[in-house]
């Protein structure tokens, strides 16, 4: 039998463990699904339905899991109490003489699979779409309870701003288009990235060629400004720090120097509205293909 | 020379007063809770760094606990500490959740190495519950007087009670809480007229020279500015708490871009279906989520619609001209290299200026929070090496930066509380300094509505904070 490995760098500082440690950095494994702050709420089996329901209801949960003495016993969920509840015969629920709200929450359990915090998320696709929830850890310990609406929320935030860097671009390389006419634009690009790439010739003048930071240098020349002003509105100024600003965070997302924060998908979403406003404001002379 | 490496037992090499800790923490085991008090600049950090070092070189097996003030703290400890060949750990949420469910270790908190939390984290119930089943050989908590409110003191109470040998830093000269008891504790104070360097010469550093920098709000601006009193009159108007106005007018103070996102915050709130829309003029880090009418609210997104259609129309910006005609001013060249250091309180101001200082064609350089710690070493470093512009986020200097090497340092927006602008200084007013520290602080000159005296009196505590007249 295999001996159980350690997954943790702390436990020991042999390799094992350290490759095991940056895998658990590095790769979109479950620990990274639950909600970094999840407060579990629990309660104990001889607890009234109707106390686990107003707590799930305060909580706007739908299932909680069943512990006593630190052990889990199953989950009671709406619907682990909708089907008990609907299986049984009126008789059978005058003959218990109280209300279904009176039981007690084990009368009402459905077992939920267990998965590590180490684990992959596809492992448990199966059991997510089945019972709707997987408990992390294990019986004896209890870490976390994983729903599919983390599941959604951990992907769009790992996707989304990669999505909306994409809209910020292509919205910058058409309003460049409005801006300035594509037989000037090859000149200007030239005269403007000539220092950044050690000589006009050497410069790129299809805006396809071009990196973000071609772009901001592009708009943000005071040389050039003139053009850009009536499409991108205010000052040069602001334009810039907006442009150099997602930048910034451009080249840390896509150069994976860092997670990215709600400030800075906060920031990529209010320059992405800005860059949408300025779309719909130039009333875009472009062809359809051209938009982006 | 290394005599103080010699002395320690350590690598790293430690001044006089700081060695002189060390030793004394480790020749009386029996002083239970020691307590280090010095401003900032004068090497806390390093100190903590050598007694943890040292603590689990005679120690292997204990158990440390080291509980930081902010995520950059974090991180520089654990780098620190491992340079030190010093086993050492940052723990988040995610290796907390590792250390729940590895199948190896079910005795908790692991030992012979150095855990390294913020004191956030640690904070929390679970971890706190966890912590407080453990018992610690040696507690370290850096910045301990940022411990106030009651759910943190409980914290502090509770882990000195498990631990055998505790050791608190604080920067300012604060009252003992009641968590410690007389008794127990020894309280060291590093006051700057006793320190001396390797050759027992005093510790100094030059007086610094402070210099308000006025500029006059042209119309258009001084009409934002109004336009921007109107939404902070609705604001203070009922039952809102004051500090919410003056978050606003901070931003104000700042730049456009800082107005600016402030609206797009505000706007994003009110546009989302639920309730959520009353916390829109509210801000969830700094003032928490207040409760506003729908009818304050529309009246507020009004004024907030008019705001971004003034900050459009302006043309141009006093305060960044006055910066720019400062930077300037500073001849940066070869032969007299300057340091300069531009700090603002806000991310969207830092791009805002850098996208201005850059066009002026000195070596530039940004550093704020969100910046991974291998990219802001390299903004300190290359700054440090090549000179030119710094601009930095104030926040980020609670988070360890040391910049000695600085000659003129800008407040583009001035800290509202003297506390910051002393732990600011400390990041350059530091053992290291050779010539005096050129400090600027930009301030409205023209009244806005109302608006000026609060930041008059902000510019008074500034003054007061700096210790000493400021030059005009």
């Amino acid at each position: 039998m295999a001996a159980p490995i350690p997954n943790l760098r702390l436990l020991n500082s042999s390799p094992v463990t350290r490759e095991l440690d940056l895998a658990s950095e590095l790769f979109h494994r479950i620990n990274r699904i639950i909600p970094q702050e999840q407060s579990l709420l629990v309660i104990r089996s001889d607890r009234p339905v109707r106390e686990a329901v107003a707590l799930m209801r305060e909580h706007g949960y739908s299932q909680i899991p069943v512990v006593n003495d630190g052990q889990v016993l199953g989950v009671f969920s709406f619907r682990s109490f909708a089907r008990e509840a609907a299986s049984s015969t009126l008789e059978e629920w005058t003959n218990q003489k109280c209300a279904p709200g009176d039981l007690p929450v084990d009368e009402f359990l459905e077992e939920f699979e267990f998965a590590r915090v180490t684990e992959e998320m596809s492992r448990v696709f199966d059991a997510m779409d089945r019972d709707n929830g997987i408990l992390i850890g294990t019986p004896e310990r209890l870490i976390g309870i994983m729903t599919p609406m983390d599941f959604l929320r951990y992907l769009y935030k790992v996707a989304s701003p990669f999505v909306m860097i994409s809209e910020i671009e292509l919205a910058l390389r058409a309003l460049i288009r409005i801006a300035i006419p594509s037989d000037v634009l090859a000149n200007t690009a030239r005269r403007a990235l000539a220092n950044a790439y050690g000589g006009e010739d050497k410069a790129p003048v299809l805006l396809e060629e071009m990196t973000f930071d071609n772009y901001q240098s592009l708009v943000s020349r005071n040389e050039t400004w003139n053009l850009f002003e009536p499409v991108f509105g205010g000052t040069r100024n602001r334009t810039s720090a907006k442009l150099k600003e997602v930048g910034a965070i451009r080249n840390d997302l896509f150069h994976f120097r860092r997670e990215i924060t709600i400030r800075d998908h906060e920031t990529l979403a209010t320059h992405r509205n800005w860059l949408l406003n300025k779309i719909k404001q130039a009333g875009s002379p472009l062809k359809p293909e051209e938009l982006p | 020379m290394n005599s103080n490496a010699n002395a320690t037992g350590l690598p790293m090499r430690l001044l006089p007063h700081q060695s002189s800790f060390v030793d004394q923490f480790f020749s009386s085991p029996g002083m239970r809770n020691l307590i280090l008090q010095a401003r900032p600049g004068y090497g806390k950090g390093s100190t903590l760094i050598a007694v943890a070092t040292r603590f689990l070189r005679e120690k292997p097996s204990a158990r440390v606990l080291c509980l930081v003030p902010g995520l950059g703290l974090r991180t520089q400890f654990v780098r620190r500490l491992q340079e030190q060949s010093t086993p050492a750990m940052e723990m988040d949420r995610y290796r907390f959740r590792e250390m729940l469910d590895s199948p190896v270790d079910q005795e908790g908190w692991p030992s012979g190495i150095v855990i390294v939390m913020t004191r956030e984290l640690a904070r929390t119930e679970d971890i706190k519950r966890s912590l407080a089943t453990t018992n610690w050989d040696l507690l370290i908590v850096d910045e301990f007087h940022q411990f106030k409110t009651g759910r943190a003191l409980n914290l502090l109470r509770e882990l000195t009670k498990l631990s055998s040998r505790v050791i608190l830093s604080a920067s300012s000269f604060v009252e003992l809480p009641e968590v410690f008891d007389n008794k127990d504790t020894t309280v060291v104070a590093w006051t700057r007229d006793q320190l001396i360097d390797f050759d027992g010469m005093p510790l100094t550093t030059p007086e610094r020279v402070t210099r308000i920098v006025p500029y006059d709000l042209s119309p258009d601006e001084l009409s934002l500015a109004s336009t921007l009193n109107k939404l902070c009159q609705l604001l203070r108007s009922g039952k809102q708490p004051r500090g919410l106005a003056s978050t606003w007018t901070r931003s104000l103070y700042s730049s456009p871009a800082a107005l600016e996102a402030r609206i797009a915050k505000a706007e994003e709130l009110i546009s989302m279906p639920t309730d959520d829309s009353s916390g829109a003029f509210g801000d969830c880090e700094e003032d928490g989520f207040y409760e506003f009418d729908a009818e304050t609210v529309g009246e507020a997104s009004a004024i907030t619609r008019r705001l971004q259609e003034e900050i459009e129309k302006l043309s141009k910006d006093s305060k960044l001209l006055v910066l720019v005609g400062l930077v300037n001013n500073l001849k940066m060249t070869d032969l007299s290299p300057r340091r300069v250091c531009v700090l603002t309180d806000y991310v969207a101001t830092l791009f805002y200026v850098a996208a201005e200082i850059e066009t002026l064609g000195n070596p530039l350089f940004i550093l704020h929070g969100a910046m991974s710690f291998e990219d802001r070493q390299s903004s300190i470093d290359r700054f440090r090496s090549v000179g030119g512009v710094l601009i930095a986020t104030s926040a980020i200097m609670s988070e360890g930066v040391a910049l000695p090497d600085v000659t003129d340092l800008v407040f583009y927006d001035i800290p509202a509380s003297p506390t910051v602008v002393q732990q600011i200084l400390g990041r350059f007013d530091r053992f290291g300094r050779h010539i005096a520290l050129k400090v600027y602080a930009l301030s409205p000159s023209n009244d806005i509505l109302g608006n000026l005296p609060e930041s008059t009196k902000t510019v008074e505590q500034f003054v007061l904070a700096m210790g000493g007249e400021p030059c005009e």
